[in-house]
């Protein structure tokens, strides 16, 4: 039976703004029985200072009614040395089922073992270093704005590239232009593509990122 | 229609395209913005986003694999109605609604509130839930004892004026905060001079301190 967490029920924290809720913020929040967030129940935005977050099987999250459920992760750390967020079976897709889900993400490194396609501004201002997208087809508009520490992208998918849709989608990270630069790990095969490919060639051709392969690296296991 | 700008960077020639109705696509792929070295001569074709969903249709995220127009055919057409959809006015207005609609649901959604037995209840603050508590404090102010109301899914039950009056509080302080924070973040959005600049507000965002009203900083500040 789904655990899905609703408007009116089984709000966990609700605190935003720092304001009204009563319960106390833990180091760490572990639900396995949550599969999805739907209306507004699931409210952990604001959670400035949570360290760690394990929601193995949450599948989806309904935009329409809470988005930006998950924002603000652990942005207030004062250290996020190891965090790491994994959400392996989520996997909103385009079409704002995912939007804004993790915007200002307070975490070195997440992993969406699942995602496809990263929607509208899903990490759009989040401190993350290191994106691992081991099934990434597409990024959707802004999803990456903003993240000023971006400094890997692991893009695992052998099947073909992923899509940036938009040299936007990268805005304020160190890939966009004048950026400090980074480095894209992707299948040895399609390096040339990628360094070809639309709106990626330009990324190349601002000489701010660096394409490597997958095999052999660090990320090796999340090639797909 | 779909239009085309040459840039340079570092001295290189970059061709930008992108549709001012939709997106462009080539090889099966659609994108939102197309950038490519202009020496590989790319040409794109237009397809017009759908109108009837406004995250998929206004802001063209990625992955709208609508090759097609209802009709099934190619569509390469120019619908110069429809240009205005991503000016820079209309990004505004459609932005200010998505938040205003953020602004009422957090309202709606309500408060918890810590009774004096101990318990936290849930009541939530739609329209008929404000005027119920107009009731409520009328009640308490004619010397009613025993107030009868209930929280979210629970049954009626009788609250106490001290009770009645942390809910109302509660309410209230719920809907101040987020009508005073939504009218100054509406002030800060409607200073924005490009799109991009628009679309990336959001609700809960920190807003510059010179758009923030002396009430909203007075909230802020506790």
């Amino acid at each position: 039976m789904t655990n899905s967490i609703d408007l009116y029920g089984d709000d966990i924290f609700y605190n935003l703004f720092d304001g009204t809720y009563t319960s106390e913020v833990s180091d760490t929040f572990e639900d396995s029985e949550i599969t999805a967030i739907t209306g507004m129940g699931f409210r952990l935005r604001n959670a400035k200072t949570l360290r760690h977050l394990e929601l193995p099987n949450l599948a989806s999250h309904d935009w329409t009614n809470s988005g930006g459920s998950l924002s603000f992760l652990g942005y207030d750390l004062s250290d996020n040395t190891g965090t790491y967020l994994r959400l392996p079976k989520f996997n909103g897709v385009s079409g704002g089922s995912n939007g804004y889900l993790l915007q200002a993400c307070g975490y070195e490194t997440v992993i969406l073992d699942s995602v496809t396609e990263l929607a509208r501004g899903l990490l759009q201002n989040s401190k993350i270093t290191t994106l691992i997208l081991p099934k990434g087809t597409k990024t959707g508009t802004y999803s990456l704005s903003g993240c000023s520490n971006l400094t890997t992208l692991v893009l695992g998918r052998s099947a073909g590239i992923c899509v940036l849709s938009a040299v936007g989608n990268i805005s304020g990270t160190p890939f966009a232009s004048g950026g400090s630069g980074g480095t894209i790990y992707v299948p040895s095969a399609l390096i040339e593509t990628y360094k070809t490919a639309t709106n990626w060639s330009t990324v190349y051709g601002y000489g701010t990122v660096n394409f490597v392969a997958i095999e052999g690296s660090l990320y090796e296991e999340y090639k797909t | 229609m779909i239009k085309t700008e040459i840039f340079e960077i570092n001295g290189k020639s970059y061709t930008k395209t992108w549709s001012t109705i939709g997106f462009v696509c080539r090889d099966g792929i659609c994108y939102s913005e197309a950038i490519d070295p202009t020496e590989l001569g790319r040409t794109y074709t237009e397809v017009i986003a759908p109108t009837d969903n406004d995250d998929e249709g206004y802001y063209n995220d990625s992955g709208y694999d609508g090759n097609k127009t209802q009709d099934g055919e190619d569509d390469n057409s120019t619908n110069e109605d429809l240009t205005e959809e991503i000016d820079l006015n209309t990004a505004i207005d459609r932005k200010i609604n998505e938040l205003s609609e953020l602004c009422e649901m957090n309202i709606e959604y309500g408060v918890d509130v810590l009774l004096s037995n101990g318990n936290v209840q849930h009541f939530s603050m739609t329209i008929q839930d404000q005027l119920n508590l107009i009731s409520l404090s009328a009640m308490v102010e004619q010397g009613m004892t025993e107030i009868p109301y209930h929280a979210d899914d629970e049954s009626c039950i009788f609250y106490s004026p001290e009770d009645i009056n942390a809910i109302v509080e509660a309410g209230t302080s719920l809907k101040t905060y987020h009508v005073t924070y939504f009218n100054s973040l509406k002030i800060y959005v409607k200073s924005l001079t490009n799109i991009e600049d628009v679309m990336s507000c959001y609700y809960g965002m920190d807003i510059p301190e010179e758009y923030q009203s002396e009430v909203y900083k007075k909230l802020l500040n506790g």
